[in-house]
């Protein structure tokens, strides 16, 4: 991934509504890894903490993250060019 | 400690005009102490065989949350186990608020009708008594217009009253009961009121409800209720489930034209959080249970509208009439809801049947003739046509009234493989066909597709592409089903269930305190398998055979196409696998059951 390059991380429920938007463009160098990508969230989106994420960066339940929609990733795997991380919270079960 | 819960059982009998209260033993309490596990407990005591599910010897059994009345928040709900006029089968239903606190209050903890009055009726019940009252003035109104004309009529505004709309009336498969604006949804027991020839059951008086241990109790409830308040149930309170769209959506999950597609190109048009976003054109009234600090309910209606016809935006409603119709059109999506909650009638079976019956002259099976109107996807006045006449039950409306799977094997000509149910009763708003352990939970559900009685989605989709054993997703499935049992006798609403570290030892302590005796997490889980087992125990006297454990064939016959989940379908080979690990499963209760 080149330095000015950046992974759209797509934004549901409460993310989109705390930050105000539908998705945070973090630059791919800060990127490397879900974990990674995650404590940059939290950099340039501060209203997350405490709802969403933890000032780590991990997801707070019932908020969890996948790659385009479908894939399980943990904290450690690398992020490329083609994933589109989206992180989500469903609301069910009433 | 000596137990000091309301523990009365009413019966009431309406062919004969008699009732007669009683006091449930110390024994049912510890087997039983409220909720889904008393109410299908009565009902198993009195279901011997198959019975007309709209005959008067079908009983309709409700029971008390044991925290309904009590400080716990989330928690003032009652159950009502009936056999469902949709599938023949068991069908416990749930609803909240005052009119399950009512119950309490005046020293029940149960109810129980049976038989048939001659015309419409209301019961009036207070301490001593029981009136049956002629209703029939009260014939084809609401059930909120049938409560405020009781309470005007009886001269008490304090009055709690639970009735139907004249969806019931008209013994619509699907219709609701309705208290204090909230619904005991899913599987007509709407109808089984109707039948009965049961409008309202009105409850009067009562005192204070007393808990076993007042201290432990306040602190208990103040806890919770301080989580309950807190990022847990965040997404409940300012978002409600209508958020599930656009997540379900960019999963590729999101059932759409009947299940045809999973994923919907009207999605951002009609996701009720674009209401939310877009307070010039809409205005927001929450709304909720009694004693529950989250108000779930988002309500919408647009700026110049009439705001008694707000409507709730829950996902599964705006689901059922947006993208399963495929109507991208969100005030006819609110429209829709609106007029099944003056109807009564349980939103995602009414937009089940639409989609069909869509489906259906798309395909050329059924002509716009026969239907009454050109009822094509997408179209938001037929929708709406279509509503109104299923509640009339008048022209074809008289058929998709009685649901689904009776209304395909009448209309036959290919028709059955887009009746998207689960032994009668219409799915909900989840693709199974990305969701494997879902799948399992909905074909072995006693009351056909329910998402509520076994949240066996989580697994799928927090963990989409992990592979799991049959053995693993049998036992997430009998865990899950367990875990629901239990909630739904404790009667906490599920919607706080992350505000809880340990769930069944905080929740046996809270048990403990409201109701006395000694409850622990061995003996809560023993309650939840218990009412699990008395419900697989009815549905087999009533005729259930393990081949009903099917899903639609399109689910596996078409796979998904477009989106994150394209190409999947279910496995006929891993379905049936999953089945078998599950009976291995719940082998335990085999001697009891038929597995
Ligand atoms: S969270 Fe919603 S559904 Fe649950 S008790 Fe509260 S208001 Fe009712």
């Amino acid at each position: 991934m080149g330095a000015d390059r950046s992974v759209r991380l797509e934004l549901y429920g409460m993310a989109r509504y705390l930050v105000g938007k539908g998705v945070l463009d973090i630059p791919a160098e800060s990127a490397a890894t879900v974990g990674a990508l995650l404590r940059e969230a939290v950099r340039l989106a501060p209203a997350l903490v405490g709802a969403v994420l933890e000032a780590d960066g991990t997801p707070i339940a019932p908020n969890y993250i996948l790659l385009d929609g479908r894939g399980a990733v943990a904290s450690g795997d690398a992020v490329s060019d083609n994933d589109h991380p989206c992180l989500l919270v469903l609301a069910s079960g009433g | 400690m000596t137990p000091r819960l309301p523990r009365d059982l009413l019966e009431i009998d309406l062919s004969e005009r008699t009732w007669s209260r009683s006091r449930l033993a110390d024994a049912v309490f510890d087997a039983a102490p409220g909720g889904t596990a008393l109410a299908v407990r009565l009902l198993d005591e009195r279901v011997a065989g198959p019975l007309d599910p709209l005959g008067g010897e079908n009983p309709l059994c409700f029971a008390a949350g044991p925290f309904a009345g009590s400080p716990v928040p989330a928690a003032t709900k009652h159950a009502l186990a009936t056999v469902s006029p949709l599938t023949g089968l068991i069908n416990d239903t749930l609803s909240s608020s005052h009119w399950s606190a009512a119950l309490r209050r005046m020293g029940l903890a149960a109810l129980v009708i049976r038989g048939r009055a001659e015309g419409l009726t209301a019961l009036v019940i207070d301490e001593r008594s029981v009136e049956f009252r002629d209703a029939t003035a009260l014939a084809g109104t609401s059930a909120d217009a049938a409560a405020r004309a009781l309470r005007r009529e009886l001269g008490d505004v304090r009055a709690r009253v639970c009735a139907i709309g004249p969806a019931g009336e008209r013994l619509v498969r699907f219709s609701v009961v309705e208290n204090d604006g909230r619904q005991a949804g899913r599987g007509g027991a709407g109808a089984v009121f109707g039948a009965k020839a049961l409008k309202a059951i009105v409850l009067r008086g009562g005192g204070e409800v007393p808990v076993a241990d007042p201290e432990a109790m306040m602190r208990l409830a103040r806890r919770l209720r301080e989580r309950a308040l807190g990022p847990k149930t965040a997404k409940y309170r300012v978002l409600g489930t209508g958020a599930n769209m656009r997540v379900l959506d960019r999963m590729g999950l999101l059932p759409t034209r009947n299940f045809s597609a999973a994923r919907f190109e009207g999605t951002e048009r009609v996701t009720p959080e674009r209401a939310r976003e877009s307070p010039e054109s809409y205005v927001e009234y929450r709304a909720g249970c009694a004693n529950c600090p989250v108000q779930c309910e988002h309500r919408y209606v647009r700026r110049d509208g009439d705001r008694r016809h707000a409507a709730a935006s829950e996902y599964e409603s705006t689901w059922a009439f947006g993208p399963n119709c495929g109507v991208d059109d969100l005030d006819a999506v609110l429209d829709a809801v609106d007029r099944c909650d003056r109807y009564g009638l349980d939103t995602i079976s009414t937009g089940g049947v639409i989609a069909w019956t869509m489906e259906c002259v798309e395909r050329g099976i059924l002509s716009a003739r026969r239907v009454g109107i050109d009822a094509r996807f997408g179209d938001a006045r037929a929708m709406l046509a279509l509503i109104d006449a299923i509640a009339a039950a008048e022209g074809f409306g008289a058929l998709l009234a009685r649901g689904v799977r009776a209304a395909a094997a009448e209309v036959g000509g290919g028709s059955e493989r887009f009746a998207m149910h689960c032994k009668g009763l219409e799915m909900p708003g989840y693709e199974p066909r990305g969701l494997p352990t879902y799948a399992l939970g909905l074909a072995v559900c006693t009351r056909g597709a329910c998402h509520n009685r076994a949240a066996t989605y989580d697994l799928d989709l927090r963990r989409p592409t992990a592979s799991y054993t049959p053995d693993e997703r049998a036992r997430a499935c009998i865990d899950q089903e367990d875990y629901a049992a239990a909630w739904d006798t404790l009667l906490l609403c599920k919607f706080v269930r992350d505000c809880f570290d340990d769930f069944w030892s905080e929740a046996a302590e809270l048990l403990a305190a409201a109701v006395g005796g000694t409850w622990d997490a061995a003996n809560l889980r023993a309650v939840a398998a218990e009412s699990w087992a008395r419900k697989r125990s009815i549905n087999a006297r009533l005729g259930w055979r393990p081949e009903d454990d099917v899903l639609p064939a399109r689910l596996f016959e078409d796979a998904l196409h477009g989106g994150p989940a394209a190409g999947l379908r279910l496995e006929s080979a891993t379905l049936e696998a999953l089945k078998k690990a599950y009976a291995r499963g719940r082998a335990k209760y085999a001697a009891a059951v038929v597995l």
